[in-house]
Parts: C-alpha cells; sequence; structure tokens
C-alpha cells in the first residue's frame, strides 16, 4: 500500500479514514492532503468530533442519540403517549419525524438479529421496551423488510404477545411515485399480496 | 468469444435448424454449449469458479452472442475478470442475475444429466429451480432470502448456548422461514404438476404402452400442496427440540425431493440404465414444452453427446421431434456419429481451439 511510504502519522490519518462507512484508500489519502492542506477546517473537524463525543449519547429511556436525557422526543409535550415506534437505528427516527405523520413515541434497537454477526437480543436495546409499556396501547414494529429485520419483527411480536397490545408492523409496497417497472419481482410480489379493494 | 475456455478468439455463426459441432475429443466441443450457456443463464454448468472459464494465462474472458428471440434480435455480452463480473442486454449492464435470466432461453442436455435421477435430491432441486427461474425471475430473489435464513438459522443453533432463549429465536426464524419456504414449495409444487404432464405424453412415444411413470413434489416428504403447507409450521415447531439437539437445520424445502416414478416405483432405486436416460429425455423435453408454452417460442436445445447415449429408436424421435420443432440446436459429436443425422444440418469442424465452417 502507498501510504506505507508516508510519515508515520500520516499514514495513521489515511488508515483511519479508510476504515470509516464508503470511504476506500484513494478517498482515505485525498481526505488526510486535504487537511493537511487546510488546517482551519482540519482544527475545526477535530473539534466537531470532539463535542459530539463529548455531548451526545444515548437517551436512556429509548436509545435514540440525544445532547439531553432524556431525549426531545421521550419528554417532549403533545407526542402520543400510547404509541410506540420501533426502528433499528438512530437514522430511522429522522426519517419517520421528517414525515411529520407520526407523533408517538420511539424505541432504537441499534441493530437486528444476526447470529452470522454475533447479535443476539442481548446485543440489542430490545429489553428495555418492556420497562415503557405502561399506557402503551399500539406498538409499531418499524425494522428494515430484510430477512434479518423480518426474524426480529417475528420475535418482538412473539414478546409482546403477553402484554395485550396491538402490535403492528409497516406495510410492504412499491415506493410511492416510482415507476412499476423498476420495482423488483419480491416488492412487486409482495405488493399485490397486500393489494387493496378500490 | 474472447480468451474462453481454450478459445483465444473465435466467431461462429449458427444457422437455423440443426448445427452439429464435430471433432475429436479434448478439442472445444463443449466449450462452445458451455459460452452460450454462460451467457444466456449468467452461469457455468461445469464449475463453480468463473475463474476456470478463462483461457490459460489471460486475466479475463468476453463473450457475446446476438440472438433471434421474442422477434427481435437480443445481443448478450458477457465480461468476466476476478472479482468483476459484467452482464449486458443489448448494451445495457444488468444490474442483478434475476434482471438477466429468462431473457434468451436454452435447455442443456448432457449425458451428466442422468444425475438428476441417480444421485442426491440436491440435483433435482436445483433441475427445478433452474427451470423455474427461467420462467419466473423472483425465484433467484425467493432462494437467496430463503439460503439466508437457514445460515441465520444455523449459526444460531451453533452458537446460542442458552436454550430457553434459543428455542424462543429458533420460533422467529421458523416464522420468516415458514413464509419464504411456502412461496418455493408452492412454485416447485406448480412446475412440477406442469412438468409431469408434458412428461406423461413424450413417455407414452419412447416407451412401451403398458409403461407408465409419475413426477411427484416431495413437499417435506407430502404428496399434496395443501397438506405440506398446512403441517409446515407444525412440522417446524415440532423440530425445534430435535434442532437444538443436533445443533443444525432439520427441515424445509432445503430438504425436499422430486420424486421421478416408473411403473409406481422409484426410477432411481428401480430403473434401468436405459429407462434412466429416456426419462432425463422425457424431463429435457418436457422442460422445452414449459417454456415454450411460457414464451410461445422454443428455447434453443443443447446437445452435447448424448445422441451416442440413446438407443436407435429413441434417437430417430429425438431427432424427429428437434425437425419438426423447427428449433435450432447444437449437437456436438465424434466425426464418426454424423452419420446419424439423415436430416439437412450445418456442421462445424472443431480442432484445438479453432472452428470453421464444413
Amino acid at each position: 500500500m502507498d501510504y506505507l511510504h508516508y510519515p508515520r502519522s500520516l499514514s495513521d490519518l489515511i488508515i483511519a479514514f479508510s476504515r470509516l462507512p464508503g470511504v476506500g484508500p484513494k478517498t482515505a489519502g485525498r481526505l488526510a492532503f486535504f487537511l493537511l492542506q487546510h488546517s482551519g477546517e482540519a482544527e475545526d473537524l477535530a473539534e466537531a468530533i470532539r463535542i459530539a463525543l463529548r455531548d451526545i449519547r444515548q437517551c436512556s429511556v429509548c436509545g435514540n442519540y440525544t445532547e439531553e436525557d432524556p431525549c426531545k422526543i421521550c419528554s417532549g409535550q403533545g407526542r402520543d403517549k400510547t404509541m410506540l415506534c420501533v426502528v433499528e437505528q438512530p437514522r430511522d427516527v429522522v426519517a419517520l419525524e421528517k414525515t411529520g405523520e407520526y407523533k408517538g413515541l420511539y424505541h432504537v434497537l441499534h441493530g437486528v438479529l444476526s447470529p452470522m454477526e454475533g447479535i443476539g437480543p442481548e446485543q440489542l436495546n430490545l429489553s428495555p421496551i418492556f420497562q415503557r409499556l405502561e399506557g402503551i396501547k399500539e406498538v409499531v414494529v418499524a425494522v428494515n423488510p430484510t430477512v434479518e429485520g423480518e426474524a426480529t419483527a417475528h420475535y418482538l411480536s412473539k414478546l409482546l404477545k403477553p402484554f395485550g397490545l396491538k402490535v403492528t408492523r409497516l406495510a410492504h409496497g412499491l415506493p410511492v411515485g416510482g415507476d412499476l417497472e423498476y420495482a423488483d419481482e419480491v416488492t412487486i410480489a409482495r405488493a399485490l399480496e397486500g393489494r387493496r379493494v378500490l | 468469444m474472447r480468451h474462453f475456455r481454450n478459445y483465444k478468439e473465435q466467431k461462429i455463426e449458427f444457422q437455423p435448424g440443426i448445427n452439429l459441432l464435430v471433432g475429436a475429443n479434448g478439442q472445444g466441443k463443449t466449450n462452445v454449449l458451455e459460452g452460450v450457456y454462460y451467457l444466456i443463464t449468467g452461469k457455468s454448468y461445469r464449475v463453480k469458479l468463473e475463474n476456470e472459464l478463462i483461457y490459460w494465462g489471460e486475466k479475463n474472458f468476453y463473450l457475446q452472442a446476438s440472438f433471434h428471440a421474442s422477434d427481435r434480435l437480443i445481443r448478450l455480452e458477457s465480461y468476466y475478470e476476478t472479482g468483476k463480473k459484467v452482464m449486458k442486454i443489448n448494451q445495457l449492464a444488468s444490474k442483478r442475475l434475476s434482471d438477466y435470466v429468462g431473457t434468451v432461453n436454452a435447455v442443456f442436455f448432457s449425458p451428466d444429466d442422468l444425475h438428476i435421477i441417480k444421485n442426491s435430491p440436491q440435483e433435482r432441486r436445483r433441475f427445478l429451480d433452474l427451470l423455474i427461474s427461467q420462467i419466473k425471475p423472483g425465484h433467484i430473489l425467493l432462494l437467496n432470502s430463503y439460503l439466508k435464513i437457514i445460515r441465520q438459522k444455523n449459526n444460531l443453533l451453533k452458537k446460542e448456548k442458552n436454550v430457553s432463549l434459543l428455542r424462543s429465536l429458533l420460533q422467529a426464524w421458523n416464522e420468516e422461514l415458514a413464509e419464504t419456504g411456502a412461496k418455493i414449495i408452492v412454485n416447485r409444487w406448480h412446475f412440477t404438476q406442469s412438468l409431469n404432464q408434458y412428461c406423461k405424453s413424450i413417455f407414452k412415444s419412447i416407451f412401451s404402452p403398458k409403461d407408465d411413470m409419475e413426477l411427484l413434489y416431495l413437499g417435506l416428504g407430502k404428496k399434496s400442496l395443501e397438506e405440506s403447507l398446512k403441517i409446515f409450521p407444525e412440522l417446524l415447531e415440532n423440530k425445534i427440540d430435535q434442532e437444538i439437539e443436533k445443533r443444525n437445520v432439520l427441515i424445509g424445502p432445503h430438504r425436499d425431493d422430486l420424486l421421478i416414478e416408473l411403473n409406481g416405483r422409484s426410477a432411481k432405486l428401480f430403473g434401468s440404465q436405459g429407462q434412466q436416460r429416456s426419462l432425463v429425455l422425457c424431463l429435457k423435453l418436457a422442460e422445452m414444452e414449459i417454456i415454450r408454452r411460457e414464451k410461445n417460442e422454443y428455447p434453443i436445445l443443447l446437445l452435447d453427446d448424448v445422441l451416442s447415449e440413446l438407443d436407435e429408436f429413441r434417437r430417430e424421435f429425438l431427432l424427429n421431434y428437434i425437425h419438426t420443432a423447427g428449433k435450432q440446436t447444437v449437437i456436438t459429436m465424434t466425426g464418426a456419429d454424423k452419420k446419424m443425422i439423415h436430416f439437412e444440418k450445418n456442421v462445424f469442424q472443431v480442432s484445438n481451439g479453432k472452428i470453421w465452417r464444413e
């Protein structure tokens, strides 16, 4: 690898960048050289990372990233405290919030079941859900429609069953505004299964 | 073909009707069929790793062919180098294999297809799944999801030591397995029905009138679809203890079988070599008929060295069938067998990685 020819601290920086998702060795090198040439930006970045690491933590109630604990959603007025939406990642909370359609509470699992990667229920933020069920009438399971997501949803719904709640799953179907011809066969087949009377 | 198998660079223009690739053993006849098959299905039927398809000492191979199919000209291309595979339809790259498979169809038939009858259930599932995938590309995606579920479940069985947790996790994966598995069973069951219907009518022409055959899909060991689907969730639940004990997934369509019966008995166990060969011929021709029914035209037929394996009566039947269907066929054979074919034919000589028309 080229970066082994660089000074030690520079190659360390390149290696650190290339560990980030979506960054290959070439891009990592470009980023490192850019920062060396623009020390102002480099300082700002270092500071921003330091502050984010210091101030952002997981909400002790829902597991979402937050600066204050409990987070704004958990402590917020005007949220529907009878609904709880379970998602995989903090990013998914943002996606749902952007819709403005959902006014309930969230619970972030920080992953899904995947025995191949050694992820079981204990590795997820899962058991705290059961301390939050008082007053909840409906749990919406909004994990991704992957093989692992579906298994996680099945597992969760089985554990929730004894509580006598309404447990729902997001619908599978076609992307709105998209073309039928661009959807894959499984998506179309699922959409057909879930068709509605007009 | 460029840098494919023992071909450095070769162009060949097959004609409508019967095409013969004639040459001694080891000259590269089968490699041509493999090239056509690879272009059409995105896979080799002989090797798992594409590296083995590259001309000795080269780093990549390239295949291209133009087909007349569905009333138009379709150009398929594939390029492979280690870690990079590009498949194109009319110069547009296909993102997924399921977009590509089924554009042009072919049925490949070689003496090795006797494995469908003689070998393990895996061969019969593969035969069925390949046929289904050509017609319903979504079947490939289902199989991929199913495989992933099985892998996850196996990992779970091997890694999780807490038995009560393991049990409830298994139930969650089983629900997922039952849903995807049921769709696979339904597809395989329906295609077995169609295969059976066509096989029976072909069978009548090449076996004696007192003989009889039957194809049955054994979904979870059951012969009827309703029964298989009904017992599936229950069976999964009942097997949990045994699975925990064996630390292995024990039930699901990945262990199903296609039962091929001759006169009410398993053709695998009781059929003679000759009967088994003729049954494979029935299966292959039934495959052609199903593709014709679904696509409204016959697939290309690739026959690798099979004519010499059949007795004269069945060989004549096959040749007559090809001739009547009028479908393009490519047949490999050694020079001495050429006289077997008295229909009009186009002969290509194959020698040491070079092909020329006679």
